[in-house]
């Protein structure tokens, strides 16, 4: 019997895995809250909000932040320019060997971390590179541009029809046809591409373990802090950032490339 | 009466000089102002390139092309008052119907108001009224289609290209669209050339058609001369559905010893004896307004139609063949 309407258990097994998924993200930010700094005790014997007044006062959190924005951005930045290069020339020639070379461009994200960074790691120490944030920002770069090139190439399969000449045949130069049917079905996806190689990178652990010196990212920094029992709830409170810092670039994403897209429409 | 358009020896090679994919080959063509202009031929033919050949999108490796007598070799696709429906449409996926229809007026910096009213007015034209606000997406096929017409039309173009704009409807749909196709035309008065591989649809719609093969034209005409005379094989196996009949039968025919054509509907089909000409039934389909009959005649099969309400001879009988004299086409080529 097929019904339209999930089953009784479905639906309990549907609300239990989503439990299961959030609630210990629901415990990280009532663990921000908690008057107890020594040990995750439950139910937290109070509440305050003093841990954010003290993570503002703790000076080695800012060094771990700015780097991981720093290298976020870059990494974002030379992904959105190479990501979409690659994802032109893939889209718009066809030539011997193309999908082999589609493939090696998205095996970075396939591949697990730790191959990803060793095998840098190895090539940085072969060509006497110090480690340093350059090599970090490169690290990041080779999945970042993947997430972008994967948005970007979608979207140029479906431009590289007839839409750019519809554009010109109906009296449209080529900056008015990059303006108004290039730019706006390409730009929410590029967008989309930079927003999520930003959250992939801002919170991304295992290449950069073997890809930085001394330098601590964010996310490096809390599982340092983990370790040692001290002010607890701070590293809690720099979660809290951590996750608005990639969820709402993950969100606008997500919007950004559901559907059509409404931005940038003609002449408004 | 002016010309449209005008090939001139127009040839479209692809691809290196040694080996070149002649896609169009020294093509001559003229179309009428204000004619429904048909480009009839199998897939890969070269009608496609002819096309655009007309709005710029491919530049002739030789020959010349004019538009209303203007040589439009160094003129850009934006600049040529010709308009095209893109075979897979090609709607701005990102803009509403209403946007996409006054996209034309938009680049030429027509304001807001005015180039709504000219879509609403355009959207009326092609039966859409109040499908303004709708995204591409949300259109079945045959609407996409209509919003495709509504946007070509949109810059008043003087030559519209029509590229199978009616291949992915469904027959019904299609008939329909081909009525109403042609009911625009006569009443806007534009020049249309019309690309399609359905012989049908060119004979019922043209006013003059031609017939591609190989990036050349086999044969050039009004739909009635195509049909009745066609000058080559290809034409005549191509459009409509007639017996090919090589010298040896045309000869039993009673004609030259060369090739020619004879159409299903001219053979009455008869008793086997007492005429010249007589087979073997190989095979009988029903269609409805009456059956297609198979027939073997000195080793060629020859089609013959049998209206309906006559007696359906068995298959393996033998059966005579009789028709008029004047029926039988001699062709002039082979190829
Ligand atoms: N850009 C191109 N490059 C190479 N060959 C092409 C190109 N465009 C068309 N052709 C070739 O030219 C021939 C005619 O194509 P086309 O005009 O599209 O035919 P039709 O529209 O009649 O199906 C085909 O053999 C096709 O492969
Ligand atoms: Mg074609």
């Amino acid at each position: 019997m097929h019904s339209d309407r999930a089953s009784l258990g479905l639906k309990i097994a549907a609300v239990g895995g989503l439990l299961f998924l959030h609630l210990p993200i629901l415990l990280i930010f009532l663990y921000a809250f908690t008057t107890e700094d020594k040990s995750y005790q439950f139910p937290p014997p109070g509440l305050t909000t003093q841990w954010f007044g003290v993570a503002w006062e703790r000076e080695d959190i800012w060094p771990p932040l700015y780097l991981s924005l720093w290298v976020a951005t870059i990494a974002t930045v030379l992904a959105m320019i190479l990501g979409t290069l690659v994802s032109a020339a893939m889209a718009r020639t066809s030539f011997f060997g193309r999908e082999q070379i589609s493939l090696l461009i998205i095996l970075p994200i396939a591949l697990p971390g730790v191959i990803t960074g060793m095998s840098l790691r190895s090539a940085f120490s072969i060509m006497d590179i110090p480690f340093s944030t350059w090599t970090i920002i490169l690290g990041h770069a080779t999945f970042c541009i993947v997430i972008v090139y994967n948005n970007a190439v979608a979207r140029f399969r479906r431009l590289s029809g007839g839409i750019l000449e519809a554009s010109a045949d109906l009296g449209a130069n080529s900056f008015q046809t990059f303006r108004y049917v290039l730019l706006p079905n390409l730009g929410t996806a590029l967008l989309a591409g930079g927003m999520l190689a930003f959250a992939l990178s801002f919170d991304e652990v295992i290449v950069t373990t073997f890809t930085a010196g001394q330098q601590s990212t964010l996310p490096i920094w809390m599982l340092q802090e983990l370790v040692r029992p001290r002010q607890r709830p701070v590293t809690n409170v720099v979660a809290i950032v951590v996750f608005t810092a990639t969820f709402v670039p993950i969100l606008i994403a997500y919007y950004l490339t559901r559907g059509g897209s409404e931005t940038a429409g003609a002449g408004k | 009466m002016t010309a449209a358009v005008e090939f001139l020896r127009v040839s479209r090679h692809f691809g290196p000089a040694s080996a070149p994919v002649k896609a169009v080959d020294g093509v001559d063509l003229t179309i009428a102002e204000g004619s429904f202009f048909a480009m009839l031929g199998p897939s890969g033919s070269g009608k496609t390139t002819c096309l655009r050949l007309i709005s710029g999108f491919e530049k002739p490796t030789g020959g010349t092309i004019r538009i209303f007598g203007q040589d439009v070799g160094d003129i850009p696709p934006n600049r040529r008052n010709v308009n095209t429906v893109f075979q897979d449409y090609a709607l701005f996926p990102h803009m509403n119907v209403r946007d996409n229809v006054g996209y034309g007026l938009m680049v030429k910096g027509v304001d807001r108001r005015t180039r709504d009213t000219r879509a609403e007015e355009m959207l009326s034209l092609v039966k859409l009224e109040g499908y303004g606000d709708r995204k591409p997406a949300q259109l079945s096929g045959g609407q996409r289609q209509r919003v495709a017409l509504a946007r070509a039309l949109v810059n008043e173009p003087k030559v519209l290209l029509l590229d199978e704009p009616l291949g992915a409807l469904d027959l019904k749909l299609r008939e329909a669209m081909q009525d109403e196709l042609k009911a625009l035309q006569s009443r806007l008065g534009i020049t249309f050339v019309f690309v399609t591989h359905d012989q049908g649809e060119a004979l019922s719609m043209a006013d003059s058609l031609a017939v591609f093969n190989e990036g050349k034209i086999a044969q050039i005409g009004t739909p009635a001369e195509v049909y009745a005379r066609p000058r080559t094989r290809f034409v005549a196996d191509f459009v409509g559905s007639s017996n090919v009949l090589p010298p040896e039968v045309t000869r039993a025919f009673g004609g030259p010893l060369k090739w020619s054509s004879l159409r299903p509907e001219m053979l009455r089909v008869t008793a086997a004896d007492g005429v010249a000409l007589a087979g073997t039934v190989t095979g009988i389909r029903y269609l409805g307004a009456g059956s297609r009959l198979s027939v073997a005649l000195n080793g060629t099969e020859v089609a013959a139609l049998l209206p309906a309400g006559q007696p359906v001879p068995e298959p393996g009988a033998t059966v005579g063949l009789a028709f008029d004299p004047s029926a039988l086409h001699v062709m002039e080529g082979e190829g």
